[in-house]
Parts: C-alpha cells; sequence; structure tokens
C-alpha cells in the first residue's frame, strides 16, 4: 500500500502491537498479519520494515533470536522486550488521544 | 537480547560488518521465500510467484542498506552527526575559527613544549627492559664535617661484584676521549669504559654484529674490541654494516669495530653518549689514570634497594680504612642526568605556569564561546522548540569545543616540537644542559590529546549550559532593541577576572626571576666576572714538572705581553666550573683538621680574577721558586672555621697533600667557587710549585676576551708548537652556565607573563567592546540627553577598571599563596616582594586600560542620532 503508505511513526505502532499479539514473530510474518488483519487497507512496505525492526531493536524495545520457522527455514524472529511493552502502551494511548482529536475535529462542521 | 548486552551487540555489529550483512541476506531472503511459497499456495505457476514475490519486495539492496545503516548508524550516528555539525559551523566562522584555534594552538603547544622537556628530564626511563631495576652506587663517606658522596678506588669492584652477586648484578662504567682518525681528519671522540657484563645486565640487542660480553674483559690484544655508538656508526660511516669487523683505531691502538649499539640507546646516561664503547680492561691503553668511575647495576628480581643497599654496605662494614660508610643502591631507571637536581623544580614550576597560561588561553576561548553562543540563542531556541533535548545540544556544544581543542592541539604539537627543541638547543650548549633529545614520545603525545580534550570539555561547559538555561518563550520573542532584563554577562566577567588574576601572578613570576637572575648576574662574587678567559692547554709526557714550571713562565710572559692583556695568571680550578680539590687543612699544634677546598694558583692569579687582599699580602714570584719556603693564602671562612676568627697571619698550618708545613701570608675575602648559589666554601691557594697539577691559564683583558685566543693560540706555538691550546672560554660563560636553570626559568616566565598579558588584554578588549556594542542605544540616549564625550570614556573604562581591580586582587593574594613553590629557586628577592607586586598590577593595569580604551573610545564616537535610530 504504497501510495497511502503507513504514517511514519505509525509504523512502530503497527509493529509493536502485532509482536505483542503473535509472539516471537519473522519479518514476513509481521507483513502478512498486518495486511490480513486490515483486509488489505494497510500493507508495509519492507523497504520501511526492516529499517524499522532493526531501529527498533536498537533502541532495546524489541528483541530478536534466529529460529527455524515452521517451513523448518532459519529465520529471524522478533519479540517485544519490557521496554518495548511500556513503550507500546504509551503510544497506544497517544495515538487514542490524537484519533479521538481528529475525530473531533472532523466531526466538527 | 538482554538490555545490558545491547552496548555489546552494537560494538560487534560495527566491527564484524560482514557477520551482520549475511544474516541480514538470510533475513531479507526468507521473506522473499516465504511469499513466493504464499503466492504458489494461492495458485501461481513457481517462476511467477517467484518473480511477484521480488517485484514486491523491491530493491532488495537498498532495503538491506537502510536496515543495515538502522543497526550500525544509530551507534555513531548522534557522534558523527555532530562532528560534522560542529565542522560545518566552523568552517562558517573563518575568522572566529582562526581565532580560537590559534588560542587553544599556542596555550596547548606551550603546555605540550614545557610538559616535553620535563618527560626528557625527569619522566622518561631508559630504553631497556625492565629499567626500574636499574641501580647505580652511592657511598655515604663520615667525614669530619659531615657526610660526603664519593665511592672511590677503596671500593674494590670485585669484592663488591662477588659479595653481592645474590642481590645484585652489578656493572662498572667510566668514560674519557680518544684521538682518531677518519681519512685525513683527525677528530677527539667520546670513549665509554665498561666491564664486559655492561650490555648483558641491560639486555641490550645489538644494531648490528655484537655487543661487548664477559669474555672481553681480559687484559690482551686479541681483545681489543670495539661497539659503535647508533648515532657515531650513522653520522661517521652512514651506517655502513660492513664496519664490523673492521678497526678504529684510538691513540695508537687498533681496536676491532664488532658491533654496532641499537638505536635510541645511549648508555645509562642522559648525556653525551660515548661514540665508541671498549671494555674496561683496554683503560690503560690512554695512560690515563686519571679517570673516573661509576658502579651501576641491575637488581635481582625480587630485591628491593633497600636490601642490595645493606648487603653492599656489609661488605665493608667495619674495616679499618672503612669505618661507618655506607652504600646506597639509588634508583637509576631514568639514566643518570648530572643537572637532573638542577632542573627539577624550575621544570615543575615553570609546567604550573604553563597550566596557568592554558586556562588563560581557555577562558578567551570560552569567552568567545559564550559570546557567540549568545549570538545562537535563537537558533538554539528553535532547535529546542522543534523538539531536540538539551541533552543533545549539549553534546552538540561540547563536541564544537572538544573539536576546536583538538584542532589547536594538533597546531600546537606542531609548535610544541619545534618550541622543545628551539629551548633545548638555547640551554643545550656548555657542560651544564637540559637533555637534547626533546622528540616527542608517546607520553607527550597522551598527554597532549589529554589536555586537548579536557581543555576543550572544560571550557565548553560554559557555553553549553548558558544553551540548558536557555528558556523558550522569551528567547523566541526578544529582539535586539528591549531595555531592560538582559543577561548580564556574569560568567564573561567571571573569565576576564580569572584572566586577569592569572596573568598577574605570572607577570609578577616573571620579574620575581628576571630580577633574581639579575642579581645572581651582578652580585659580588668575590672576583670581577668580566673580562676573563680561561684556557687550557696540554702538555705531554715530555714535559716534566720542571719544564712544565719553565713553559708556564715563558707562556706568561708571552701573554702578557699581548697589547690589551690587563693580567695573565694559572690556577688549577676555574672558579664556576664544577670540580675542586678537597683537601684537608691542620694548624700546627692543634689536633683538628678542617676540611677544606684548595686551588693552586700561580703569583698575579688573585689579582687578575680582582680577589679582595682582607689582610696580610698575595703571592710573589719569591713564593713560587723550587726550594721556597711553602706559603699559602686562605679566605676568610677558612679564618672563621679553622682559625676561629683570629687573626692567622704568620701562623703554621700542614696542608693536606703530602702534609707539609707552610706559612699562612694573607687572607682573601670568601668569593664564590664552584657556583653562584654556593654557601660560603672555605678555600685556601698555593703556588703551583708546591704540588704539580694541570694549570689552566687565566687573561683579563681590556677588550672582549674572546678576542684574546688567537694571539693566546699565537703564544703558545711560539712557545712550543707541540702544546695545542685544548679549550678557551670566559668565566663569563661558566658563570651563564651554572645559573642556567636561572636563564631557562627567567626566559620561560618571560615568555609566559608577556603571552599571559596579552590573552588577558585581548579578552578585557573582547568584553568591553561587546558591551559597548549592546549599549549603544543607552549611550546615544545619555549623549543625546547631553553627556560629555569624556564621561562616557570614563563609564567605559570605569567599567574594567574595577574587573582589572578584583582581578587584581584576587591575583596578588593567589602570588602570596604560591609563594612557596618559588621560594628556593630565588636569589636574594623576596617572592612576596611588595614592589614586585605593585610593578606586576601596574603594567597589568596599564595594558588592560589600554586595551578597553578602544572600545571606549568608539562608544564616545557614537552618533546618538543613528544609535537611536539603530534597533
Amino acid at each position: 500500500m504504497a501510495k497511502n503508505g503507513v504514517l511514519q511513526g505509525t509504523l512502530d505502532l503497527l509493529v509493536l502491537k502485532t509482536l505483542e499479539s503473535r509472539g516471537p514473530i519473522h519479518g514476513y510474518g509481521i507483513a502478512t498479519h498486518i495486511q490480513t488483519v486490515t483486509d488489505n487497507v494497510l500493507r508495509v512496505e519492507e523497504g520501511s520494515l526492516y529499517p524499522a525492526l532493526h531501529r527498533l531493536e536498537q533502541n532495546g524495545l524489541i528483541s530478536s533470536a534466529w529460529r527455524t520457522s515452521d517451513t523448518s527455514r532459519r529465520a529471524r524472529f522478533y519479540q517485544l522486550t519490557t521496554q518495548g511493552q511500556r513503550e507500546l502502551k504509551s503510544e497506544e494511548e497517544n495515538w487514542e488521544a490524537v484519533t479521538a482529536a481528529v475525530a473531533r475535529v472532523l466531526q466538527f462542521t | 537480547m538482554a538490555p545490558n548486552l545491547r552496548w555489546f551487540h552494537r560494538l560487534t555489529a560495527t566491527i564484524r560488518g560482514n557477520r551482520l550483512q549475511n544474516d541480514l541476506d538470510d533475513e531479507l531472503l526468507f521473506h522473499i521465500e516465504a511469499r513466493t511459497r504464499d503466492n504458489i499456495a494461492s495458485g501461481m505457476s513457481p517462476e511467477d510467484a517467484a518473480l511477484a514475490a521480488r517485484r514486491m519486495f523491491g530493491n532488495q539492496t537498498l532495503i538491506a542498506e537502510r536496515t543495515r545503516d538502522a543497526d550500525v548508524n544509530r551507534w555513531l550516528d548522534a557522534g558523527v552527526r555532530n562532528l560534522r555539525y560542529a565542522a560545518r559551523v566552523l568552517v562558517r566562522n573563518p575568522a572566529f575559527t582562526i581565532t580560537v584555534v590559534l588560542s587553544m594552538a599556542l596555550g596547548i603547544g606551550a603546555t605540550t613544549a614545557v610538559f616535553t622537556l620535563l618527560n626528557a628530564a625527569l619522566l622518561r626511563t631508559l630504553p631497556v627492559k625492565n629499567s626500574h631495576e636499574l641501580v647505580t652506587l652511592e657511598a655515604h663517606v663520615k667525614t669530619a664535617d659531615g657526610d660526603r658522596a664519593m665511592l672511590d678506588g677503596r671500593f674494590d669492584f670485585p669484592a663488591l661484584a662477588d659479595g653481592s652477586a645474590s642481590h645484585v648484578e652489578l656493572f662498572v662504567t667510566s668514560a674519557t676521549s680518544a684521538k682518531t682518525t677518519f681519512g685525513d681528519l683527525a677528530e677527539q671522540i667520546s670513549v665509554g669504559l665498561v666491564t664486559g657484563n655492561f650490555y648483558s645486565v641491560l639486555g641490550v640487542q645489538p644494531a648490528a654484529g655484537r655487543l661487548l660480553e664477559r669474555p672481553d674483559n681480559t687484559d690482551t690484544d686479541a681483545n681489543l674490541v670495539a661497539v659503535l655508538d647508533y648515532e657515531f656508526w650513522q653520522r661517521r660511516f652512514s651506517g655502513d654494516p660492513s664496519v664490523v669487523g673492521r678497526t678504529i683505531v684510538l691513540n695508537d691502538a687498533a681496536f676491532t669495530i664488532v658491533g654496532i649499539t641499537p638505536r635510541g640507546f645511549t648508555g645509562i646516561s642522559l648525556q653525551e653518549p660515548a661514540n665508541v664503547t671498549i671494555p674496561m680492561q683496554a683503560e690503560f691503553r690512554f695512560g690515563n689514570s686519571w679517570s673516573y668511575r661509576e658502579i651501576g647495576g641491575r637488581l635481582r628480581p625480587g630485591v628491593s634497594r633497600e636490601q642490595a643497599s645493606s648487603v653492599l654496605t656489609g661488605l665493608f662494614k667495619g674495616r679499618p680504612d672503612h669505618r661507618d660508610d655506607v652504600i646506597v643502591a639509588k634508583d637509576n631507571s631514568r639514566g643518570e642526568y648530572r643537572d637532573r637536581h638542577r632542573f627539577e623544580q624550575p621544570l615543575y614550576v615553570l609546567m604550573g605556569a604553563v597550566t596557568l597560561l592554558l586556562v588563560i588561553a581557555s577562558a578567551n576561548v570560552a569567552s568567545l564561546l559564550l559570546a557567540r553562543g549568545a549570538a545562537r540563542r535563537r537558533e538554539i531556541s528553535i532547535r529546542l522548540a522543534i523538539g531536540a533535548g538539551r541533552g543533545s545540544i549539549v553534546a552538540q556544544m561540547l563536541t564544537e569545543s572538544v573539536l576546536i581543542a583538538v584542532l589547536g592541539g594538533a597546531l600546537g604539537v606542531v609548535l610544541a616540537s619545534w618550541g622543545a627543541a628551539t629551548v633545548a638547543a638555547m640551554f643545550g650548549g656548555g657542560t651544564t644542559a637540559l637533555p637534547l633529545d626533546v622528540r616527542p614520545d608517546a607520553r607527550v603525545l597522551i598527554f597532549t590529546t589529554a589536555v586537548a580534550v579536557l581543555t576543550g570539555l572544560v571550557f565548553g561547559l560554559f557555553p553549553a549550559f548558558q544553551a540548558c538555561r536557555t528558556e523558550l518563550k522569551p528567547t523566541l520573542q526578544e529582539t535586539t532593541n528591549v531595555i531592560g532584563r538582559r543577561p548580564r554577562l556574569v560568567a564573561r566577567r567571571a573569565l576576564v577576572v580569572a584572566q586577569v588574576a592569572l596573568s598577574l601572578v605570572l607577570i609578577s613570576g616573571a620579574l620575581l626571576f628576571s630580577r633574581s637572575l639579575e642579581n645572581l648576574r651582578t652580585f659580588d662574587s668575590g672576583f670581577e666576572r668580566r673580562g676573563i678567559l680561561v684556557a687550557w692547554f696540554s702538555p705531554d709526557q715530555r714535559y716534566t714538572v720542571e719544564r712544565t714550571h719553565q713553559l708556564h713562565a715563558d707562556l706568561l710572559q708571552r701573554v702578557r705581553s699581548i697589547p690589551g692583556v690587563e693580567a695573565a695568571a694559572l690556577a688549577s680550578t676555574p672558579v664556576l666550573t664544577p670540580g675542586a680539590y678537597l683537601n684537608f687543612l691542620g694548624i700546627e699544634g692543634q689536633s683538628r683538621r678542617c676540611e677544606v677546598s684548595m686551588t693552586i694558583a700561580s703569583p698575579g692569579y688573585l689579582e687578575t680574577m680582582r680577589m679582595r687582599l682582607v689582610a696580610g699580602r698575595l703571592f710573589t714570584a719569591d713564593d713560587d721558586r723550587t726550594g721556597a719556603a711553602h706559603t699559602v693564602v686562605v679566605n676568610q671562612e677558612i679564618v672563621r672555621r679553622c682559625f676561629g676568627g683570629q687573626n692567622p697571619i704568620g701562623q703554621r698550618v700542614v696542608a693536606g697533600v703530602g702534609w707539609r708545613i707552610a706559612e699562612v701570608i694573607g687572607v682573601v675575602s670568601t668569593g664564590k667557587y664552584r657556583s653562584l648559589r654556593e654557601d660560603a666554601i672555605p678555600m685556601y691557594y698555593i703556588p703551583p710549585h708546591s704540588r704539580p697539577a694541570p694549570l689552566a691559564l687565566h687573561v683579563r683583558t681590556s677588550f672582549d676576551p674572546r678576542a684574546a685566543i688567537v694571539p693566546i693560540r699565537e703564544a703558545l706555538r711560539a712557545v712550543d708548537p707541540a702544546v695545542p691550546l685544548s679549550s678557551a672560554r670566559t668565566i663569563e660563560e661558566h658563570s651563564e652556565e651554572s645559573v642556567i636553570q636561572d636563564r631557562l626559568l627567567a626566559f620561560m616566565s618571560r615568555l609566559f607573563g608577556i603571552g599571559a598579558l596579552a590573552l588577558a588584554a585581548v579578552g578585557l578588549y573582547g568584553l568591553v567592546a561587546f558591551m559597548v556594542a549592546r549599549r549603544t542605544n543607552e549611550i546615544g540616549l545619555r549623549l543625546a540627553l547631553g553627556a560629555q564625550r569624556m564621561e562616557i570614556v570614563r563609564l567605559v573604562l570605569a567599567e574594567s577598571s574595577w574587573l582589572l581591580v578584583v582581578g587584581g586582587a584576587i591575583g596578588i593574594v593567589g602570588a602570596y599563596a604560591g609563594r612557596q613553590m618559588i621560594q628556593g629557586l630565588l636569589f636574594s628577592v623576596s617572592p612576596t616582594d611588595w614592589w614586585n607586586l605593585l610593578g606586576a598590577s601596574a603594567a597589568l593595569f596599564a595594558v588592560g586600560l589600554m586595551a578597553s580604551f578602544v572600545p571606549a573610545q568608539r562608544a564616545a564616537r557614537i552618533d546618538p542620532i543613528a544609535a537611536l535610530r539603530h534597533e
């Protein structure tokens, strides 16, 4: 969904939330999860996803490990750290506040 | 991954880039494969599925690169970004950059130069393995007048070495010189003599061939072997390795060159490395029985210096000729350096002084950074407003100042290596000198780097804190012409006050050292220092005692007839040179003996030196005839110490050598004999016929004494062409050498004082100019309301006077507090001399007012109309 791409910053939120609900999961899994859950409305670009994953890891919000996938192929699995959980919580609250605010603006006639 | 491993991970990510890349490629490949599989599952052909997956993925390389950036960059990112930003800021302001970088280069350069000297003279250890184990032996011999350090022939080396072998391995070193020829060129070179174990004890490896070994130390012609010094080998033989095996002739004896010492190794002394080193046993080839020796060695592992000392002392304890002699194994890890004690305190004091100078220079840079920080407040506010953390802004400011300091430091190292070499060359001549090897080593570079980074951080803190305090709203709303709330420049004022205070300390130090040197140069040393040339000549073995006497008489006669020569005489130990005949004096009929110094002086010597006769008479030609009754002249210190202040004229004394009875015929005033700072030395004089000894010609001239060298050489040639003039120096040169540490202190402290004065003036000027510029409106208003221009000048000058007075007062307190440190270095001037402090304050005040007068005048010339319009 390159055309109406995911807002910068929102991608982090989506990734963190996906990791929270889906546990340890590889990059492809994250991409398909978001796509499936949003009925193809949101598509995460690989060009943004992997840099984001590595950045989040450097910031200590997620961690990674190499494991064998269900197709017995070596894959890198990501999961949330405690710091990541805290960050997700505050990001979620923030998101709700912002969307509520935007909604109020849009509803104002 | 556990959070505490994150740093480690980043580090490995940065270092092990390759591994990371493979991991990343794997990860991305998996993504494509997984999608391909899903595509197949949804009914695509395998080829289409793979193609679609790839197309959907996009540019794999680009993604890989961007992902890698996320891994590596975040770690380096901030630092690199700050650095690049800092570099851009500096490049954009060339005038600012040049000023601050040059200030830092001068400050750090001067500090590094002094540290280079200090390191070479005091800190650096010898380039041998485990240098801390090296010792040198010193014997403390109890005499009637107290302890004296001398390790003379009574301490038999084999007995020392064998008796202490379990604690320390000893070697002997000595030095002499020899004549050698290279083609047609004859050269006098320095020769080191060592026992065969010298190099193996030190653990030195040859640059070529082999070094001396134990079997070399036997006395046969087959063992006339020599080792060349590396520098000498380079200079004389252009580093030709084939010289090993050839012979070198030293005083008519042929020595086989067996090897070359390694580069940078100059033996166990910092001074005068021997050009050629030969086995100790070859000493007799030089027909030179007079030669000092030194015993050094290496402690066995685990043995302390105290243990070795007590074992060595025990070897001689109780022997009849040794009484209570004590042998001390002294640390020699840094190598022997005769003048270390002379330069030790001066160099530490100069290090302190140059540190103050560095602080003054840094204060200027900090002040400039503050001024610019004020100009950048809007920029910083904007950055804060768009979400930059204060921490990142502080990091940014510190990066800038560290970058300035490091650039200054790099330039400073260049300045320092030039400066240290210049100073070493200035004070490197003659017999007393700073060690010449002032090439910067690792320690110097580490020092400079540390100083640069540290100063960068410290002076960067001011502007960084200022940036921290920046508040958002008021700054963004601030315009330039708001009267009222305005930062009061407290930080910059404080910096200028500190500069003034430190400058006062440095200037008063420079004045003190200059006056001390002047006092040393001009005080009454008991003789007239100007206008005397001392020339040594070397009669060979043909000269018997009688013939030498005749040579002396003929020479004196010819020299005295040279036009412009006022007086000429001979003496054994020229004044203000190290070395003296130590002797005993006994008074007939008394058992007590006095320890005294002796000079052999021909009739006319005391007159030539213009020493003052206090009582009796001086030597005449009759006193120096063969068979004449023995006579001595004593100085007042002998009268005080040995005669209890009683008139000694006509008294009969036994003088040390030969214990002959002699009559005291005269008393001269006590002078300075070995150095200008010595305590009064008891000295007596005997005429040459009483005791044959090498004598130096002393010539007093009415013109520059150096101009007498040529006619004196001619006179000597006329007497006997076979006797060469071996050296000629003036007493004034000896005098200058004996105050070399005072000259170093005066020279360097004057440089630092002038530098401090200039830097403080620049600091004050900058601040006053800045204040005037900010008060343009106010001054314009005052002028418009009828203020006289002189009043404006006075207003501005009052401001800077206040800073000068406060800084000066603090400086005086500082100078007073620091008096202990330099007390011992001063000669007849008190470190708290009020005239001195007054002079320093006056100089500082005058220069400070001059520096503020320029902006003050600019303030007075402000056009009120323009100023009021000026927004």
